[in-house]
């Protein structure tokens, strides 16, 4: 036999070697035998399995020709387990193909588990490499299972899309945040601040003629894998498959006040993200409202512009909506004075007004409006919303959740010397020096 | 046929015909026929010779033309010999035949006692003298300077040259007591005129092609160097066919180096025949190293051109209308004719298409398996599920599915080469139907595999080389097989194989890669072009005599107009 | 082997340190230094810099001349063997750690089901077919690749620059200032293409041009150690070194542009896998360049695939028998100390002997 065979002939079996190799890998991981979950949700189980994961699939029927016209739907399945890997373990000897979260775009813990820890299912998740870190991490005010099955997509064809882009409200109104599992870990594992995650809530006002979009009535799963006597607990609240529509309570909540769940919204999907729910040493301790997270964004320099609306008849009669942009990155000083932090915050903002009830134009005399004056008043509504904010920090919380500990680590030289600071229990004491500049220019595009 | 016939017995029709085969086969049966003889001083012995030589009692389109040629008032026994169909009869009639057999001026013209009026170089003056004594025995002296009124006449003394000639459609004459035949250029078979380029069209260019006839290509050549520094050395390959190919080159441009390893390696082949130019680029080329094409072949005259000016060499091999530029490197194969002719921006743009071409076509259908059974990652959620839902009916594996519709499109291809034109469309028409529609809608197939399929042949079409683009079809089998058995892993081996393997090849001395790899100096022409003004330096890899190609200021109308601006 | 152009070379040293830069030296100088890791980086980038210097001087007095033939030159045939074999020892083995940790992560990632030793052999059989391969084909395909991996990597820095968080730096010091600088100088390991430019000199086609060579290759390996690090560093606020997966490509998880560009971790173990190869193909052929001199082979063709098994072995023995922790941090940090100061000391030692004797004699 020649060279040239005997070389021909040994490539061949390689390739057949290294295809059998291979081959397991290859088939367990081929596009036809994985199934997508697109959310994830985290509950309270009363039981023995003291959890309740749900598993959102897209409908893939959706995607094809004769399904595009249809309201888009997802595939919901629970099941109850002791972790999130047993969970996945579990359904995939119920739905046959093997399960694959590298397209999950939201994780949600109900705020009962969350108030119990979430370490664990947190790290258990960052631990698998399916799951990216750009998921977004949610705190629902509620039942978990509940909030996936409300989330619906509205004004996108497809579901995913919504999960995809509804934190970017973070960047144009500042009521929430585009927080991710990667960066909430991050913080997770460091002592020395607190963490945060996006507050979502359920919208208990649904028009009736969503109840065919209504995913819970196409859950092909049922509510419940395992042969637990609890499930009964775990049902969706009946509420939502009524027919007639439920009022908002008259409440006309300020933004001081209004978190996921109490916003004065009525549409069709039934989930809300305002807020922010604030996380110490892994356990859900509290709220922050819509204002909160507004400070918070301004303060980290998340937000790129924001409404604000100020109420001051020695200015203006009605109220004033100002537009107010982020002119520069805040600068964050920390000085330790007498062992206790003082930290100065500056925060310069451009502004337009947006918008005046009568639409009369002001800028002509003798109707001008003092444009220094809304300059000013702007700059003390801000400062005295941030002051308030931070106060809550140290008085309510209690944790540094602005993550000021970044700025204060500049004025140590070692770890050890950092260390034995011991920032977390320094930071209730800390002093604030919050320092907002605002220039409002008067720019409406019509007036009368 | 009677009834009975019927049932009569009839041996088997078994018509068995074989070869039977020689048992070890070695060199020494590679017996050459070598013909050493010189021509004869008779007129018997010549014509017997070629008579067996050429076995004219059984070729039919041998022609021996026996006649006595008057010459010096005597007749002398001769005969002409051509093959029928290669030479040009009205030639041959007017122009040996005639002044040779019929009595004129020239053939009856006696020499002696006639002066002969030369012109002294001293006095600067027409003096006249007796002609030479010996002028009237120089027979064949007289026969080629006075009797036969042909362009292109060579007198010769090896059977050698003379029947190779006679194969080439020249006539020969034997004269009797003469030992040296007359060999007349008498071509006049039929052959295909210039025109465009099959494979190589351009939209902005020169519209003409290499033909078959050696002479006429080396004249094409000619026209466009225009320099009397071209130099065109004939080179005869094949024992038995002594092919004629000539090696072009500019003799003030071109290493010497160079032109000698190619007549080295050109003059040192042994075999029987040549036919082909492709035959002779297997025989010369540096190894057959891994089916990656290393001689850039053409068909275009100009691209030979404008590759001589750079310092290259040209091969034109008889009978195939295809010439082989040596050395060729890897930009070689991606560039069209088309970039000299147009401005920068569009020849780089289309070099940049054509470098996405070649990735695509080469790695895409790799990537797609490699994507789909590894990563999925990779893609956006939307685009996976419509995969999915595209792949829910679909009872083959991707890989099936894959190498089924590559293997169509390939079938395809090859079809439409070998139909007519007319059936052509209908077959472009059918298998775009076939494979396309039918296809998915009997869920064989899925939609996005046949788009990728689709954009691979398109972009496999964008090569402008027909072997380079050869090459990439085979290769794009074997990232598939790598991209199907460990994903990415394998697309990075393969990559990285291949890279290395076309980094070890090299072309005449060059290395296939230049100028990228090895990256000797800044003067290199890389894979996107400057302006023309701006190419100064021929490129380094080549080493030629002359490096540079341009002045600095190669515009010097606009530099003198900047310079009297600036007075 | 071939000589080699200016260009060629400088590619070379750089191949040999990224290797060891992205799977295993950028995890150990984050989790040692912590915060101090970019002045650490800084300051094993300057003591490169000057071995580099220092080694190129010690040169100039042998230009062309191969290491092993200095070494021949000093202590006869015996030492030359057993110099080249603690080489060779050391080269198989870096060659080998680095092979196993990409295998590793591989097989986290990508190949759950398929034995580790599969993975090992297609890398092995990968170095094999570029040691065959004439007129240096993979030390060319080296030159090619090395910018297109020198570009992913600045691209993984910027496209991660919105989730930097500067302060990470802070405490500037760290742990320590014998942490920082004393113990941080064991991270010199990481230059491991220091040990390829003691054999670079016998293949330049410009042995002049030595010098530049190996310290701008040693700039652009400082230059990507700086930028790997200050990637870990910045966006990581937590130890990230006790995983099993290289920091680096923990932190491509995170590029994301809009919702089109994500997950580009596959792309970067594309881009990686290829510089793997690269790598080996150096090591490997470095390897049998030293047998060849160290033995009487004249082709080292024949001998390119059992080496390649060899190297396989080692891979599987490492993978099998040892820690790869202990063998990444404590094995290779001390032998490159010992081969860096056996190179230094023969080079001193050779150049002391031609002062006192006179011209070397080419054997």
């Amino acid at each position: 036999m020649s060279k040239k065979m005997l070389k021909f002939y040994a490539i061949v079996i390689l390739v057949l070697v290294f295809l059998y190799a291979f081959s397991a890998s290859y088939t367990s991981d081929s596009v036809d035998n994985i199934s997508y979950v697109i959310a994830l949700a985290v509950d309270e189980n009363e039981g023995e399995k003291n959890l309740q994961i749900t598993f959102e699939f897209m409908d893939t029927s959706t995607f094809s020709k004769e399904g595009s016209s249809e309201t888009k739907s997802a595939i919901i399945d629970t099941v109850n387990a002791s972790s999130i890997n047993s969970a996945i373990n579990i359904l995939n000897a119920y739905i046959g193909k093997q399960i694959n979260l590298s397209h999950c775009k939201v994780v949600v813990f109900s705020d009962k588990i969350a108030k119990k820890g979430i370490n664990a299912e947190v790290s258990e998740l960052m631990n698998n490499i399916q799951v990216r870190p750009s998921t977004n991490i949610i705190i629902c005010k509620g039942n978990a299972l509940e909030y996936i099955q409300k989330s619906t997509s509205q004004l996108e064809k497809i579901l995913t899309k919504y999960y995809d882009i509804f934190p970017n409200s973070s960047e144009y109104t500042g009521y929430t945040s585009n927080i991710m599992i990667g960066e909430f870990y991050n913080y997770l594992t460091t002592k020395e601040c607190g963490n945060l995650a996006i507050l979502g809530g359920l919208n208990p006002t649904i028009s009736p003629s969503n109840s065919s979009g209504n995913p819970s009535s196409k859950t092909t799963g049922g509510s419940s894998s395992s042969s637990s006597s609890d499930s009964s607990s775990n049902k969706p609240t009946s509420s939502s498959s009524e027919n007639k529509p439920k009022e908002k309570p008259d409440n006309n909540s300020s933004l001081s006040e209004m978190i996921a769940g109490n916003a004065p919204i009525l549409g069709e999907r039934g989930t809300e993200n305002i807020g922010l729910a604030v996380i110490k040493d892994g356990i859900y301790i509290g709220d922050l409202s819509a204002l909160d997270t507004l400070c918070h964004t301004l303060i980290n320099g998340e937000v790129n512009s924001f409404l604000l609306t100020i109420n001051n008849t020695e200015i203006y009669e009605h109220y004033l909506d100002i537009e107010l942009f982020e002119n520069m990155s805040p600068k964050i000083k920390v000085d330790i004075e007498d062992d206790n932090p003082k930290i100065n915050i500056e925060i310069k903002l451009i502004g337009r007004i947006s918008g005046i009830k009568d639409g009369i134009n002001y800028s002509d005399e003798p109707n001008s409006l003092d444009l220094d004056k809304i300059s000013k008043v702007a700059e003390q509504t801000i400062q005295k919303h941030i002051e308030n904010y931070l106060n809550k920090t140290t008085t309510k919380f209690k944790c540094d959740i602005d993550y000021f500990y970044n700025h204060a680590k500049r004025k140590f030289l070692y770890i050890q010397d950092w260390k034995n600071y011991d920032w977390s229990s320094k930071y209730p004491s800390s002093r604030f020096n919050v320092n907002v500049k605002a220039k409002v220019y008067y720019s409406l595009l019509h007036s009368d | 046929m009677k009834i009975m016939d019927i049932f009569k017995y009839k041996p088997p029709e078994n018509y068995d015909f074989n070869i039977q085969t020689i048992e070890n086969a070695s060199v020494q049966d590679l017996n050459f026929e070598t013909i050493e003889e010189k021509v004869f001083l008779s007129y018997q012995k010549n014509l017997e010779f070629i008579q067996s030589k050429f076995n004219s009692l059984i070729n039919s389109d041998i022609v021996i033309r026996k006649f006595k040629i008057i010459c010096k008032n005597k007749q002398y026994n001769s005969f002409l010999v051509y093959i029928d169909g290669m030479t040009d009869s009205v030639n041959i009639n007017d122009f040996v035949l005639k002044p040779l057999m019929l009595r004129n001026k020239s053939n009856t013209y006696i020499e002696e006692n006639k002066s002969i009026k030369k012109f002294n170089y001293n006095s600067k003056k027409n003096v006249s003298h007796t002609s030479n004594k010996n002028a009237k025995s120089d027979l064949s002296n007289y026969i080629y300077t006075n009797l036969i009124p042909n362009n292109n006449l060579s007198k010769q003394t090896e059977f050698s040259k003379i029947i190779s000639d006679i194969n080439s459609g020249n006539c020969v004459l034997f004269v009797d007591t003469l030992n040296i035949a007359f060999d007349i250029d008498a071509k006049g078979f039929k052959q295909r005129n210039i025109d465009r380029p099959q494979i190589e069209n351009v939209i902005k260019g020169p519209q003409e092609a290499f033909v078959e006839n050696i002479r006429t290509n080396t004249s094409l050549l000619r026209r466009l160097v225009n320099n009397q520094n071209l130099i065109i050395e004939s080179i005869e390959i094949g024992n038995l066919s002594k092919t004629k190919c000539a090696l072009c080159y500019i003799q003030n441009i071109a290493n010497n180096d160079l032109i000698a390893e190619a007549k080295y390696r050109l003059n040192n082949i042994s075999i029987d025949s040549l036919i082909s130019s492709g035959e002779l680029e297997q025989l010369i080329q540096d190894g057959s190293s891994a089916a990656i094409p290393q001689i850039l072949s053409t068909e275009r005259p100009d691209k030979c051109v404008k590759g001589m000016y750079q310092g290259r060499a040209v091969i034109l091999v008889n009978g195939n209308p295809y010439a082989l530029i040596i050395p060729s490197v890897l930009t070689d194969f991606l560039a069209s004719p088309e970039d000299s002719n147009l401005i920068p921006v569009y020849a780089n743009f289309l070099k940049a298409i054509r470098l996405l071409a070649f990735l695509v076509t080469l790695l895409l259908p790799g990537m797609y398996i490699a994507i789909t059974n590894f990563h999925q990652e990779l893609f956006p959620t939307e685009l996976l599920f419509s995969i999915l839902v595209a792949r829910e009916n679909v009872p083959f594996p991707i890989i099936f599915e894959l190498l089924l519709m590559e293997v169509s499109f390939e079938l395809i291809r090859e079809g439409g080469l070998r139909t007519p034109s007319a059936i052509g469309s209908t077959l472009g028409i059918v298998g775009a139907l076939i494979l396309g529609d039918a296809a998915v809608s009997a869920n064989v197939v899925s939609p996005i595999l046949i788009i990728v399929v689709a954009i691979t042949g398109l972009s496999s079409f964008v090569i402008p080389n027909f072997s380079f683009g050869f090459h990439l079809r085979i290769y794009r089998f074997i990232f598939t097989i790598l991209g199907y058995i460990c994903g990415f892993l394998g697309i990075g081996i393969g990559i990285y194989v291949y890279l290395a393997i076309l980094c070890s090849i090299k072309s005449f001395g060059v290395s296939y890669l230049s100028p990228i790899s090895p990256n000797i100096s800044g003067f290199s022409l890389k894979y996107f072009i400057p302006p023309f003004w701006k190419q100064e330096y021929r490129n380094d890899f080549l080493a030629s005599k002359k490096q540079v190609s341009q002045s600095k200021y190669s515009m010097k109308w606009k530099k003198e107009y900047t310079d009297g601006k600036n007075k | 082997m071939e000589k080699i152009n200016n260009k060629e070379a400088i590619s070379l040293p750089i191949s040999c340190s990224l290797g060891i830069t992205v799977l295993v030296s950028s995890q150990i100088i984050a989790s040692h230094c912590l915060s101090s890791s970019l002045i650490n980086t800084g300051y094993i980038s300057i003591l490169a810099l000057v071995l580099t210097f220092i080694i190129c001087k010690l040169y100039k007095r042998f230009i062309g001349i191969s290491f092993l033939d200095i070494t021949e030159f000093l202590g006869g045939k015996i030492l030359k063997f057993l110099v080249g074999i603690t080489f060779l020892f050391y080269f198989t083995f870096t060659a080998s750690i680095v092979l196993c940790k990409t295998v590793n992560c591989l097989q986290i990632v990508y190949y759950p089901m398929t034995h580790p030793n599969y993975t090992v052999l297609l890398f092995a059989i990968t170095a094999g077919i570029a040691c065959n391969l004439k007129n240096n084909g993979f030390l060319r395909a080296t030159f090619i690749l090395v910018p297109i991996v020198i570009i992913a990597i600045i691209f993984i820095f910027v496209g991660n620059l919105k989730n930097f968080n500067y302060e990470n730096i802070f405490p500037i010091m760290g742990n320590g200032w014998n942490t920082t600088f004393l113990e941080g100088s064991t991270n010199l390991f990481t230059f491991g293409g220091i040990t390829y430019i003691l054999f670079l000199p016998q293949n330049l086609k410009r042995p002049d041009k030595f010098m530049s060579v190996s310290i701008i290759s040693t700039i652009i390996s400082s230059a990507l150690l700086t930028f790997i690090t200050a990637t870990i560093i910045l966006m990581f606020n937590r130890n990230v070194t006790s995983g099993q997966l290289f920091p680096l490509y923990i932190a491509v998880r995170y590029i994301e542009f809009g919702t089109f560009f994500q997950r580009l971790d596959s792309a970067f173990l594309l881009i990686l896998n290829i510089a793997i190869c690269s790598f080996l193909g150096i090591y490997a052929n470095l390897c049998l360049e030293i047998i060849k001199e160290i033995s009487s082979i004249s082709d080292t063709k024949p001998i390119s695939f059992p080496f390649v098994l060899l190297l396989y072995a080692c891979t599987i023995l490492i993978d099998a028998k040892f820690e790869l922790e202990f063998m990444q941090n404590q094995f290779l940090k001390v032998f490159f100390f010992v081969i860096l100061t056996l190179g230094l000391a023969i080079l001193i030692l050779a150049n002391l002997k031609k002062s006192l004797k006179g011209e070397i004699r080419n054997e």
